[in-house]
């Protein structure tokens, strides 16, 4: 953010009033509720997990997914939290851009955590008190005005890119399938009407039926939820994981860096389904959670090779800056100064992923992994259709439905990486 | 000139170094995906097996050493060339490779020659005529080529040119299979079919072996088309602004010079690495589609190996991809090197 | 590929034009305008930028960074590339061709293929960075001959080659069986001289790559051999930067742009460089066009001065009369910023203000902001281009100098 020298620091130490104090506090607070929040999430299934009534992919899923990101949340905000107590100006808009992150997490966890929501509205308000906000306001501002400039820009980019947007809009239909289906699909996702198996699209059945009587369209439009959510859970772990791996190797170097990047080596050394493949078959059962986590350990590698490359470029640039010297901690400024850094490049790359995770989660269930016969799921659907391919329908809409879809994920990945590309982004 | 020369066998000589260490990390992998996640024992126990028998079979195994010496003894199998046994194809995992190990490496060349030789033109086109209708059209062929599910795309090839194209009294193509073995007579010589044909001379078997092949080289080759063609075209856009090509255009010379000369040989460097990373990819498609054109090779075994849980045989496939693919990524960065003499220094 | 050779006079007939160009003037440049239109707005980077060129002449582009001299320099080679447009002007060219005739034409109207006749080969450019310009994939000599072998024929040095292997031999072993039939085949060589055969592409090859090694001799390149064997990266940015000098000057070009083509180089290089062009320009009858910051160089090598802002040329002079009687606000402005002529600094930037933007220029007189003469005048109307002496142009409502006040 800004870049405050240490004297300017020093001068908005002195007159800080109560409130800028009572900011950083609160903040404290949010944060350590975060983390507590993350253990509790976690702690009724670690009895049942040892005593082995839970699957490894589940507690894994809720350990990655829920505890493991609100922890690392409630440590960053708390982080902020101390600064801003400290008054270090630069500090303040990280206020806003975290809590709404942690927004974000909250409502992706559910259930009745949202509530808590109230409290980062409370923390964002609280910034623009007069009191407070003359702190940081002016220097925000100043900061804020030549990425805004840089953000219309790449907005009018990809207004001009015809293909990122049709991509956006396609995007946005899955999203409105997978949210809605249960309205107004005409069939449950297991419903099977026995009597009229293999029939040819026609009104009643707009994309026919299979050879159980399933009805594809509403089959097809179910999956959304499964392949969606599938696609969503790996790139989100992976590249949680992988960041921080990787973030840690750019950022500590040395012998840390060695293991981690000798690591990501070996695993590229597969291609992706393959490896995915032994993974699934050496956890023995067959199932979407087992698919999900062999996806998300091929896929760790790709982020912390990407998230080491940024850290090393920006580790460099820091070293000439002040953040050190204010006496910040290393853990802090990877985490405020230089992973925000990093984001660019880390979405454009999920984006893309999140068609191939897509593709090869697919791929495995066609083989023959993945969810249980007679699953409403894209690939699945396909597999069990390969043995009347002679009726197109039962293998053509659910094949249409992946291919649209990664589709669109790459159309938006591709334009957006070239609209960001300082290379090609000439004016 | 001469210590140009040595540059590169230097560099060809640390590369190979390098890549020693990814290798037993891979057999690390798969050690502990079949040993300490997997299960080794499935094949050989059952309920009825007592606790005795249980035992007797871990000890004869080996499973009650220390981790690092059943790793050792592990890697002292596969060096002494002891793979297992194959459930699948009902013998020892090694002549079962050599068995079906061609079929896939031959369909792999072909679907690459098709890629590459359609795919390069196609990229260099495209960002020659960037953003008119040609480059519109390559782009979507293939940005759809890299969406798409390459198991569904054989499906629809097979019902269209072999089901729908015989509903319709059209000459339809073979549903499956490298040959038909009920009109050709073939004995395998190398177990590559067009090879063996044309070393025996043999015009009608090269010609029904062709026939086999569009099927499955059209499938893979047009993932890989799309992937080569993409490449090319950014790499191509990338190269078509930098500084010496102004100055090769400044020299006079014609546009096609500039493009074929200075332009390609720059633009195929990261061409060339995605080339690399591709064939891997056609290993992944050769497991997707095999079964499909019931084409007997690699990837059809290892669907079948995954079918019956036949940890062996899915151990073994895939120690043989990674080595594959770790040498077809080795030879990239060679092939990388000749082209950019940058890259020696290292 | 590379068949394009000596045929001028077919090259020119698509000319339906006449230019006409006064005698000795080699290169007329009139109402250039180029401009990019970008995100932003149309940056117009040339804003009728008038010069002339006469044979024999050192010209010197000076200005400020930005002010529009590199894009001139590729606007007069058809080099501007998207989103650069070309749109008005006239860029007359005279050329000289093989037997003496001279074709005017206007550059900006050629086809490109009369216009790929012309780069390279006629009018030859050094461009300001040594690091991104050389091709990395190919060796130096290689990138030399290739420029050589396009625009010349050949035949005459092929055909020598061969007579000086042969006679190489027929020296080292003269009691040779067939020491007869070579010497048949010398005097048959010799015969075709005055009307040599078209040389086989490998002849020409070899002869090409020859000639490179002697242009790096040319450009004092310590051991020129080695060089055209290596490829760019091995080289220093000096090496390079001499490299592309013998790159341009392999054709005996008639005229020479050189933008900024010392300045990466060292001082006691730089002239040699720089004497080196003199020397070219003397041998060959052409003509030089320096694109610097340094007003040292101009002083020393140059025999005029175009002083350019904003795009604009605003005053043009012999050398002589620049420095002493510099008549534009911005020359003497430029000219007082340095104390001495013979220091090498860049402190063109002295003058009070800021290189103005050229998406929204300054109306009228684009220096108006920063000038301390301006009047109401200046901000309305373009200043028209005036001779304020014999051979003195100068682009100002209110010139100083020894014209001062003379309106
Ligand atoms: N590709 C481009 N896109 C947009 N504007 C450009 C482009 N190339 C040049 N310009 C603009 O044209 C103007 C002239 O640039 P030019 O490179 O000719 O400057 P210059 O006089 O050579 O400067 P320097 O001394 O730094 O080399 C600049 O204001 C620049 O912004
Ligand atoms: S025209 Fe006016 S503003 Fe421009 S240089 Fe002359 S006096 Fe200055
Ligand atoms: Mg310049």
């Amino acid at each position: 953010m800004g870049e405050l020298t240490q004297i300017e620091v020093e001068i908005v130490e002195e007159k800080a009033p109560q409130m800028v104090r009572f900011v950083g506090i609160f903040q404290s607070i949010i944060g350590l509720v975060a983390m507590g929040v993350g253990v509790l999430l976690l702690a009724p299934l670690v009895g049942p997990f040892i005593a082995g009534e839970i699957n490894f992919g589940s507690f894994a899923g809720i350990l990655i997914l829920n505890t493991m990101p609100m922890i690392l949340f409630g440590l960053w905000l708390f982080n902020i939290g101390r600064s801003v107590y400290k008054v270090f100006a630069h500090e303040f808009p990280w206020i806003i851009y975290a809590n709404i992150i942690y927004f974000g997490l909250l409502v992706w966890i559910g259930g009745s955590l949202p509530y808590l929501a109230i409290g980062s509205l409370v923390a964002i308000l609280l910034l623009f008190t007069p009191s407070v906000r003359s702190y940081w306001w002016k220097l925000f501002k100043e900061d804020l005005g030549p990425r805004m400039k840089e953000l219309r820009y790449s907005l009018y980019l990809i207004r001009r890119s015809p293909l990122v947007v049709v991509g956006v809009v396609i995007i946005l239909g899955y999203v409105f399938i997978a949210l809605t289906v249960n309205l107004w699909a005409p069939y449950g996702p297991t419903e099977r009407i026995w009597t009229e198996t293999l029939q040819a699209p026609s009104p009643t059945h707009i994309w026919g039926t299979d050879q159980n009587g399933g009805d594809i369209f509403s089959m097809v439009m179910w999956a959304t939820r499964i392949d969606l959510r599938i696609a969503l859970t790996v790139v989100s772990v992976a590249l949680i994981i992988g960041t921080f791996l990787g973030a840690a190797a750019g950022y500590f170097g040395g012998a840390v860096d060695e293991v981690v990047m000798r690591i990501t080596d070996v695993f590229f050394a597969f291609p992706g389904l393959i490896l995915a493949m032994a993974i699934v078959s050496a956890l023995g059962e067959r199932n979407l959670d087992n698919i999900a986590i062999a996806l998300m350990v091929v896929w760790w590698p790709t982020y912390a090779r990407l998230v080491r490359g940024q850290v090393l470029i920006e580790r460099e640039r820091l070293y000439v800056e002040a953040a050190r010297s204010v006496g910040a901690s290393d853990f802090r400024i990877l985490l405020t100064h230089i992973l925000p850094n990093t984001v660019q490049p880390v979405i454009v790359q999920a984006t893309l992923d999140l068609g191939g995770v897509l593709l090869t989660a697919a791929g495995l269930s066609f083989i023959g992994f993945g969810a249980e016969a007679g699953t409403a799921e894209w690939g699945l659907m396909i597999a069990t259709g390969q043995d009347h391919f002679t009726f197109y329908w039962l293998v053509f809409y659910p094949g249409i439905a992946i291919l649209l879809c990664a589709l669109a994920f790459n159309l938006v990945g591709d334009g957006v990486r070239d609209i960001l590309d300082p290379k090609l982004r000439r004016r | 000139m001469k210590w140009s020369t040595m540059r590169l066998r230097d560099y060809v000589i640390r590369r190979i170094f390098l890549s020693i260490p990814v290798i037993i990390g891979v057999l690390a992998i798969t050690f502990v995906l079949a040993y300490v996640v997997g299960n080794p024992l499935a094949l050989y126990v059952d309920e009825r097996t007592t606790p005795d028998a249980y035992a007797a079979i871990r000890l004869e195994h080996g499973l009650d050493e220390p981790i690092y010496v059943q790793f050792f003894l592990y890697l002292r199998n596969l060096f002494a060339g002891d793979w297992g046994y194959s459930n699948t194809a009902r013998m020892d995992v090694i002549p079962t490779i050599q068995r079906y190990f061609p079929a896939t490496i031959e369909l792999a060349i072909v679907s690459m020659i098709i890629a590459v030789v359609i795919g390069i033109p196609l990229g260099i086109i495209s960002a020659t005529k960037k953003d008119k209708l040609t480059d519109h059209v390559t782009r979507v062929i293939a940005l759809a080529g890299v969406s798409m599910p390459i198991f569904w795309f054989a499906l629809m090839l097979k019902y269209l040119f072999y089901f729908q194209f015989f509903m319709w009294g059209l000459p339809f193509l073979p549903e499956g299979g490298r040959y038909s073995f009920i009109y050709v007579d073939y004995t395998p010589i190398t177990n590559f079919v067009l090879l063996d044909a044309v070393l025996t001379l043999n015009g009608v078997l090269f010609f029904d072996a062709l026939i086999h092949f569009v099927m499955p080289a059209m499938c893979l080759g047009y993932i890989f088309l799309a992937i080569i063609t993409r490449m090319m075209r950014s790499s191509m856009l990338e190269v078509l602004k930098e500084d010496y090509i102004t100055l090769a255009r400044s020299k006079g010379l014609t546009e096609r010079v500039v493009i074929y000369r200075h332009a390609l040989r720059n633009a195929m460097i990261p061409t060339v690495t995605v080339i690399g990373l591709a064939f891997g990819g056609l290993i992944t498609g050769a497991v997707l589609t095999e079964t499909i054109f019931s084409w007997p090779g690699l990837g059809r075994w290892a669907v079948a190996a995954i079918l019956t849980s036949d940890i062996p045989s899915i151990n073994a496939f895939t120690i043989l991809v990674a080595i594959i693919f770790v040498s077809a990524n080795l030879i990239v960065d060679l092939i990388y090197a000749t082209l950019d003499p940058r890259i020696r220094y290292g | 590929m590379m068949t394009m050779t000596e045929s001028d006079n077919e090259i020119h007939d698509s000319q339906d034009e006449i230019h006409t160009l006064e005698p000795d003037v080699i290169l007329d440049v009139r109402g250039l305008k180029t401009s990019f239109y970008t995100y932003e707005g149309v940056v117009k980077a040339l804003d009728g930028v008038s010069v002339q060129l006469k044979k024999g002449q050192t010209l010197a582009f000076v200005g400020e960074t930005g002010c529009g001299k590199s894009v001139t320099a590729k606007s007069i080679m058809r080099l501007v590339d998207s989103p650069g447009v070309i749109e008005a002007g006239e860029v007359v060219f005279r050329d000289r061709t093989l037997d003496k005739e001279e074709v005017i034409s206007d550059l900006l109207k050629l086809s490109e293929d009369e216009m790929r006749h012309i780069r390279g080969n006629r009018i030859a450019i050094v461009f300001q960075d040594p690091a991104t310009y050389p091709n990395p994939v190919f060796r130096v000599g290689d990138q030399i001959a290739e420029v050589i072998s396009l625009h010349q024929n050949l035949a005459e040095e092929a055909l020598v080659m061969k007579i000086d292997r042969l006679e190489e031999t027929l020296a080292e072993n003269p009691q040779a069986p067939n020491a007869e039939e070579i010497k048949e085949k010398i005097s048959e060589y010799k015969s075709q001289l005055d009307d040599p055969p078209p040389p086989t592409d490998d002849d020409k090859k070899k002869v090409a790559k020859k000639k490179a090694v002697e242009m790096l001799k040319m450009v004092r390149m310590p051991s020129p051999e080695e060089i055209a064997n290596q490829y760019p990266h091995e080289l220093s940015g000096g090496m390079r930067q001499r490299a592309l000098i013998a790159m341009s000057l392999s054709c005996n070009p008639q005229i020479l742009i050189c933008d900024e083509a010392t300045t990466a180089l060292d001082v006691t290089v730089q002239a040699q460089v720089l004497n080196l062009l003199n020397e070219l320009k003397a041998d060959f009858d052409s003509s030089i066009i320096i694109i610097t910051h340094d007003l040292g160089v101009v002083a020393e090598t140059c025999t005029h001065v175009a002083v350019m802002y904003a795009g604009v040329v605003v005053e043009y002079a012999s050398t002589d009369e620049l420095f002493s009687d510099p008549v534009h606000p911005y020359t003497s402005g430029l000219l007082r910023a340095i104390p001495k002529l013979t220091e090498k600094v860049d402190r063109l930037l002295q003058i009070k203000g800021m290189v103005p933007n050229l998406i929204t220029p300054p109306t009228g007189c684009r220096f108006h902001p920063r000038c301390e003469f301006a009047t109401s005048i200046c901000s309305e109307q373009r200043p028209p281009r005036e001779e304020v002496k014999p051979g003195h142009l100068v682009e100002c409502f209110h010139p100083q100098g020894s014209v001062k006040g003379r309106r």
